[in-house]
């Protein structure tokens, strides 16, 4: 039986999909594969912001750049791991095996990598039967079902969907995932800590750096601080349902904090910024200029506020950190997170 | 906000071409008519009262009212100055964008009109949820006390601008029809650029332009189209004060930036004490830049119910004597019957 606050946390798999969808189809990035997760969306009358559609590209840039990076990065290795931790109905996995990903560095589409998407079962069941109904992902992804899931292999790489609640214990997801732990791993994570009790976030970051020898992390969450626009956001998101006083959203509130939960965890190096000081360095000039074709933006004030309230952050285990480039994307010194002016 | 942007020039978007979705060559309302304009209602002002009370109670008006009204509307503005003469005592307001709830905690704060004489700066609609109402209680206020309150024209009084942020889905959603926006973004054509109070304050929506030295070189533009792309009367609607020397780019991708000596020049060229004007948010409601030659007003607290932001009116007495109110948005309990509003976007 699931609560309100289930429901709500499983429909921003779909909240996600339809701002990506928009930011798609007003020409910010290509996503061949967006408009198939679409069609089992929900439908919803709003029009998306074209801020929202913006920060949306930038969240999308900034998580492709990072994968990007990971595999280009640990070239010596013969086979990565990469793990996507409330994957909801994201698209990432097909754009790098086809090579669309943004900021994708040649060959990386053949790099041999074992794939994995993990969400609440509900989401993954829908999203297993979405590419079980596609034409053109069906035939190249054909899925069985697991105990835990559903998996394919393809071309000797799995694509492995995982069902399980993150807010349960991750030792049990560890179990699930059954992971090689000999092989170059990374976590991402997008606007998911954000809902989870804080000791709970803590013990899955300490489980995923963990689980493997070599363990990199990408995450990508709000921080509200203490201005009045964090202040507000508190508010409008406590009254939505998506999270609780004791949530990482109001629990992990600064760039700082963030980081250091990372470093607690066990990520050794960790860094981060916040995504207005990353829209200028992860995101590239290019695609900030295509993005400026797409749609004008109205309010600058809005935009800057609203993507300082986010975070883009990056650790690994890997003290000697000798082949992962992530943390070389963080832009030095790192910022903190402070209002402008 | 000083140094958002590390090149203007990569960060300057490219404004689309105007959309060719809606067909507004054609004019919606009759470009003339037999009738006088107070015939146009029937009743005159007891019938304008009425509205003006309906739409106080957030109620907006029927689609033959909006049009009656517009008509009226026209012919108020139609002999205004690009440089509208304002007298003082005046108030002075910011951007409102469809807060209908926050525009009358606004007079509350501020004063009844036509109790308290008004100054809007436009960028009455988008963004909020009741952009119909806000901007018909502001046309119905024009009609009704002419002279006790001033509209100028925002960069949202624009066809093109309300097609993305707000306005003309609302009017579609509660009309059916895209009539009413029609018969309001021909009034937004009328609507006057500037205004100057007791020949010593200059406001306006955005700011200067680069093709603009003299108040007079306003005066002479042709207003009555759509917000043009590029030129003094865009620079006017879109440009913002920076911390810089001269002009520069913006990041909005339309108007410019201009520095304090650019200020402190047309102030010296025109004989003014003071630009006013608004265009962007301020968290703290107001800001005066350049040794108080230039203050920006915000009118719209809690701005797209995201920003926690407190808004400001600017209250000039008869000698020109400033002082700001600031105020809160309106609270749960001021807005009425509980309508099911969407809660405002973050990234999930």
């Amino acid at each position: 039986m699931l609560s309100p606050t289930d429901q709500r946390i499983i429909a921003t798999a779909d909240d996600a999909i339809r701002t990506k969808h928009a930011a798609v189809h007003a020409g910010y990035y290509a996503d061949d594969y967006i408009d198939t997760f679409f069609q089992s969306c929900a439908p919803s009358q709003r029009q998306v912001q074209p801020i929202i559609k913006r920060g949306t590209h930038a969240r999308v840039a900034c998580v492709d750049r990072a994968i990007s990076s990971f595999l280009a990065g640990h070239q010596t290795a013969s086979k990565l791991q990469i793990v996507v931790v409330g994957a909801g109905k994201d698209t990432s996995y097909f754009r790098f095996r086809d090579g669309s990903l943004m900021g994708t560095e040649s060959n990386n589409a053949s790099r041999e990598c074992d794939w994995y998407d993990v969400d609440h079962s509900l989401v993954i069941e829908e999203k297993a039967r979405i590419i079980g109904d596609s034409e053109t992902l069906a035939p190249q992804y054909p899925l069985k079902a697991t105990s835990h899931g559903f998996t394919c292999t393809t071309n000797d790489q799995n694509y492995t969907l995982i069902g399980h609640d993150i807010r349960e214990d991750p030792s049990v997801l560890i179990k699930k995932l059954n992971l090689d732990a000999s092989v170059p791993t990374l976590f991402l994570t997008e606007c998911v800590l954000m809902y989870v009790p804080d000791p709970d976030s803590k013990n899955l970051l300490s489980a995923l750096s963990t689980a493997v020898k070599n363990a990199s992390v990408v995450c990508y969450e709000p921080i509200l601080g203490s201005d009045a626009f964090g202040k507000m956001m508190q508010q409008n998101l406590l009254q939505v349902g998506v999270a609780t006083q004791d949530s990482c959203l109001v629990r992990t509130k600064t760039l700082q904090s963030q980081i250091e939960k990372l470093v607690e965890a066990g990520f050794a190096k960790a860094s981060g910024c916040n995504m207005w000081s990353a829209y200028q360095s992860v995101v590239t000039a290019e695609q900030r200029q295509r993005a400026n074709r797409c749609e004008f933006l109205d309010e600058m004030e809005e935009w800057v506020l609203i993507m300082q309230h986010y975070c883009f952050l990056v650790g690994t285990t890997d003290d000697k950190d000798t082949e992962s480039s992530l943390l070389s994307l963080i832009p030095k010194p790192p910022q903190g997170f402070s209002m402008n002016k | 906000m000083a140094a958002m942007v590390k090149n203007p020039a990569e960060a300057a978007a490219v404004m689309p071409p105007i959309s060719t979705s809606v067909e507004h060559s054609q004019s919606a309302l009759p470009l003339t008519t037999n009738m006088t304009a107070s015939s146009l209602t029937s009743g005159g002002n007891s019938c304008l009262d009425e509205q003006i009370e309906r739409l106080k109670r957030c109620e907006y008006l029927r689609e033959g009212e909006v049009k009656a009204l517009c008509l009226r509307a026209r012919e108020i503005l139609v002999d205004e100055s690009n440089v509208q003469r304002v007298d003082a005592p005046v108030t002075i307001c910011g951007d409102i964008h469809g807060q209908f709830y926050d525009l009358v905690e606004l007079f509350k704060v501020g004063g009844e009109c036509p109790d308290k004489n008004y100054l809007f700066l436009g960028d009455f609609v988008d963004r909020g949820y009741y952009s119909v109402e806000t901007f018909l209680l502001l046309l119905a206020l024009k009609v009704r006390y002419p002279d006790r309150i001033t509209l100028i024209r925002g960069n949202h009084e624009s066809r093109q601008i309300t097609q993305v942020y707000g306005f003309y889905d609302e009017c579609l959603r509660k009309y059916g029809s895209v009539n009413v926006w029609r018969y309001c973004t021909e009034i937004f054509d009328y609507l006057s650029l500037s205004a100057i109070i007791e020949d010593k304050i200059f406001t306006v929506h955005g700011g200067l332009s680069p093709s603009i030295n003299t108040l007079d070189q306003i005066r002479v533009i042709d207003r009555k189209q759509e917000v043009p792309h590029d030129g003094a009367m865009c620079d006017l609607m879109w440009s913002d004060p920076e911390e810089i020397d001269g002009w520069g780019l913006s990041p909005r991708g339309a108007g410019y930036l201009f520095g304090g000596d650019i200020v402190a020049m047309f102030n010296e060229r025109n004989d003014l004490d003071l630009i006013a004007r608004a265009h962007q948010l301020v968290m703290e409601g107001h800001r005066s830049m350049f040794n108080d030659a230039l203050v920006t007003v915000w009118s719209a607290p809690n701005y797209c119910y995201r920003c926690g932001n407190v808004a400001a009116i600017l209250e000039l007495d008869e000698n020109l004597e400033r002082s700001f109110k600031i105020f809160d948005a309106a609270p749960q309990e001021a807005r009425g019957v509980p309508i099911k509003n969407p809660p405002p976007d973050y990234f999930l």
